[in-house]
């Protein structure tokens, strides 16, 4: 069976195919998230239901420049994948800000709740949860992806397959960081102005 | 020769566990999702069964109904929600669970790795897991049918409010079967999504060499673009799944607002039920095109190998199904005519709809002309592609007239409805799968399949099926899902009628059950497919260059190498009216 895996890669020089396939998935993913925003613009324009106007807790914004940070500190990991010091230090930080980051989103579940805006309040505070969480348990995939990879490279030397497992976690981790980003500004400047 | 690191290749034995259960060899995965998808047929078929009963007799009872269903059928009569359950999972397991996995599944499956020349998916663990997560829905969706309170009854689209409030006074139905509905579809939609980002890296990226995009045979292409719709699609269906779970449990308002239950105002404020049928139809059109493209992919290859001719106007097909595919996501709304939209945008929504029977009169047009004058050989395969070609034009005929808002908004939720939309995309998409199986039964299961209960499985079918659909066209005044339509006077003049499809639906299902006696009787008993003769029908493509016995892995040695596309029969050069995939050109030749 492992025969068959391994002969299916890289025919006639073509894109890796599990690279391909997490390219592919990016597009899913994205309709998915497009689905929940597309359904918050429609609901928040549809005049005869109320709509709540509701400010974003600030620690929104600061995941948000975590997320940023901890996209380049994983690329500088990748970038020195073969130097096992850097490469630690590099992952560690990534992992932190990681860890970081899922703690500003619950401070930021509390303040919502603080400011009395509830998952079964008006639907303006509802979609901000819903959609949050979901980009939450995308992230939480991708930092238990991080920690199995991490633990696996420990038994292993890196060659090229490691590279290629590696760079599909970091192309990951971009796009998840960038969904964030998207969503903090789709929030910020288009919903909840 | 292609991928020589490959020649070595060594046929490891799997274990039992390896072979039948956890399979990742895509024949194997095929054949899964084939039986899967037989059972869930027979299920959903029985129901219909079971509905046609109340339909065509709506004032009698029978007793053997009490026996088989219990409280559901108290006097020998189904109960009206019980009715509304049978409609809903009807619609639910044939859509989804049969003409989407079972058909995409199988034929995806079976054909993608043969025709491109590849020796399993991309990724042979999620094409296993794909599998496994269809069968877990599908165990969700079958306990949801034995809960105290009923299986989901809120009709196969879920709509909100019905579907979206978790009390009994409601219906029985949206208690625990609404909820096992949404896990089941989220499953499903997991496998679905699995499955789709597979096909589409393994068609992409594995090919064999000198199979590019323009050789590649038709159901492939059909496949690809099946799956590019998929994984497009689903997810919104997934997010509006999602967001009616949270208001059935932790009350939220995205589409309930201002209900009134038992004489008391409900705590949800600030919903739009719209916003459901926007979100849901965003998937629901498009997978109408889910069903129908693999149905159209399999029915060109069955025409031209049977006809011995080259598919007519082969980019002209692959274009329309990209055409198909595109309009198809700017279409939803025209299941929505009646929802109170604006009427301008209504009739945006009639034109694109309107437009696509564009590509869809080329496709049919190509099939035509490919059979015409052709040296037909009307086997049971060749005999279901054609009823294919006759019910997608039957069925397409009468989408013109729905796509139409106007017209729409006097035929919505009438027989006429009915009647189009399984005629199209319910019996036709049936009869291209029915065409993929007996065509390529041999490559399945090393044996044939028996043709004299395929000719009469055909043409009882293929009767059954008009004599069931279009006396339904007649009844365009007759409101659909109506439990007892026989309690208003102006509905009794369809009695005589309902009765005679009701019949011919019993005389379907059990033809159908012979297609099954004959599949299992074949498999086990049916003449051997052997090494002499490995390319029985005179076909073109890669899959019968493959050995009679299964092999993971596909090919023994180095992949084949392709020199031509898929259609080259009775070009004139040779003796033989067929030249296969690998076959080099010959000096002077000019390729397709």
């Amino acid at each position: 069976m492992n025969q068959v895996k391994n002969m299916n890669q890289n025919v006639n020089g073509r894109i890796h195919p599990k690279l391909f396939l997490l390219y592919l998935s990016f597009g899913s993913m994205l309709m998915l998230f497009s689905a929940f925003c597309s359904a918050l613009i429609v609901r928040k324009g549809d005049i005869r239901q109320a709509w709540i106007e509701l400010p974003l807790p600030s620690a929104f914004l600061y995941s948000t420049f975590i997320i940023i940070i901890s996209s380049i500190t994983i690329h500088l990991a990748y970038k020195y994948i073969e130097t096992k010091q850097k490469f630690i230090m590099w992952s560690c930080f990534t992992l932190i800000l990681s860890f970081v980051f899922v703690g500003l989103q619950l401070k930021g579940w509390k303040d919502l709740q603080s400011m009395h805006i509830f998952l079964n309040g008006n639907p303006s505070g509802s979609f901000i949860y819903v959609i949050s969480w979901i980009h939450g348990l995308h992230y939480l995939g991708g930092i238990l992806a991080f920690l199995l990879i991490i633990l696996n490279f420990r038994r292993s030397t890196i060659g090229v397959e490691q590279k290629m497992t590696f760079n599909i976690l970091m192309q990951y981790w971009h796009f998840i960081g960038l969904v964030w980003v998207s969503l903090y500004l789709f929030f910020k400047f288009i919903i909840y102005k | 020769m292609a991928n020589t690191a490959h020649a070595e290749h060594g046929h490891h034995e799997d274990s039992f566990l390896e072979k039948y259960i956890f399979s990742q060899d895509h024949k194997m995965i095929a054949r899964q999702f084939l039986f899967t998808g037989i059972f869930w047929s027979i299920i959903g078929a029985a129901m219909s069964v079971l509905f046609r009963l109340q339909l065509g007799w709506p004032n009698e009872t029978f007793p053997f109904l009490e026996t088989l269903l219990g409280k559901w059928a108290e006097g020998g009569r189904i109960s009206n929600e019980f009715y509304y359950s049978l409609v809903t999972m009807h619609g639910t397991i044939l859509v989804f669970f049969v003409l989407t996995a079972g058909l995409s599944g199988t034929f995806a499956n079976l054909l993608i790795p043969y025709q491109i020349g590849a020796r399993d998916m991309a990724s042979p663990f999620m094409n296993m897991l794909s599998y496994w997560f269809f069968l877990l829905a599908g165990v969700i969706m079958l306990a949801s049918l034995f809960v105290q309170t009923g299986a989901a009854s809120g009709g196969w689209t879920m709509y909100p409010p019905l579907s979206g409030i978790r009390d009994a006074k409601v219906n029985a139905g949206s208690m625990w079967g609404t909820d096992l509905w949404f896990f089941s579809m989220a499953m499903f939609i997991v496998s679905s999504l699995l499955g789709g980002l597979n096909y589409i890296a393994t068609i992409l990226n594995l090919r064999t060499k000198g199979m590019t995009m323009w050789r590649l045979p038709l159901p492939v292409w059909a496949l690809l673009f099946t799956a590019i719709l998929g994984v497009l699609a689903f997810p919104p269906l997934l997010s509006a799944a999602l967001l009616l779970e949270f208001d059935r449990i932790f009350d939220t308002s995205f589409y309930l607002s201002d209900i009134v239950v038992g004489g008391n105002l409900m705590d949800y404020k600030g919903g739009s039920p719209i916003l459901f049928q926007h979100l849901f139809w965003f998937l629901g059109h498009p997978e109408v095109y889910i069903i129908i493209l693999p149905a159209m992919g399999i029915t060109s290859e069955v025409l031209s190998v049977n006809s011995r001719k080259p598919v007519f106007g082969y980019r002209a097909m692959v274009y329309a199904i990209g055409v198909i595919v595109l309009l198809g996501f700017l279409v939803w709304a025209h299941h929505m005519y009646m929802s109170g939209m604006n009427p301008f945008l209504g009739s945006i929504f009639t034109l694109f709809t309107l437009l696509i029977a564009v590509p869809s009169a080329v496709k049919v047009f190509n099939w035509l002309t490919t059979i015409w004058k052709g040296n037909l050989r009307l086997t049971p395969a060749m005999l279901f592609a054609l009823g294919f070609v006759s019910l997608f034009i039957s069925g397409g005929l009468t989408g013109i007239h729905l796509g139409n808002s106007a017209i729409d908004i006097a035929l919505h939720d009438t027989y006429f409805v009915v009647a189009h939309f399984h005629i199209v995309m319910g019996v036709a998409a049936f009869f291209a799968m029915f065409a993929g199986v007996y065509h390529w039964f041999p490559k399945m299961f090393g044996r044939y399949i028996n043709d004299t209960l395929g000719y009469v499985h055909f043409y009882v079918t293929i009767i059954s099926a008009y004599a069931i659909f279009i006396p339904m066209h007649f009844m365009l005044s007759l409101p659909r899902r109506y439990y007892v339509y026989s309690n208003f006077q102006t509905f009794n003049i369809f009695e005589d009628v309902s009765k005679f499809i009701s019949v011919f639906a019993i005389i379907s299902f059990m033809a159908q059950i012979l297609f099954v006696v004959n599949i299992v009787y074949s498999a086990f008993k049916g003449r051997k497919f052997t090494s002499e003769n490995l390319n029985p029908w005179g076909a073109n493509t890669l899959e019968w260059t493959t050995p009679a016995e299964h092999l993971h892995g596909n090919w023994p040695g180095d992949l084949p190498e392709v020199h031509r596309w898929p259609y080259d029969y009775s070009t004139g050069h040779g003796d033989s009216d067929f030249r296969p995939q690998t076959e080099p050109l010959k000096e002077g030749e000019e390729a397709h």
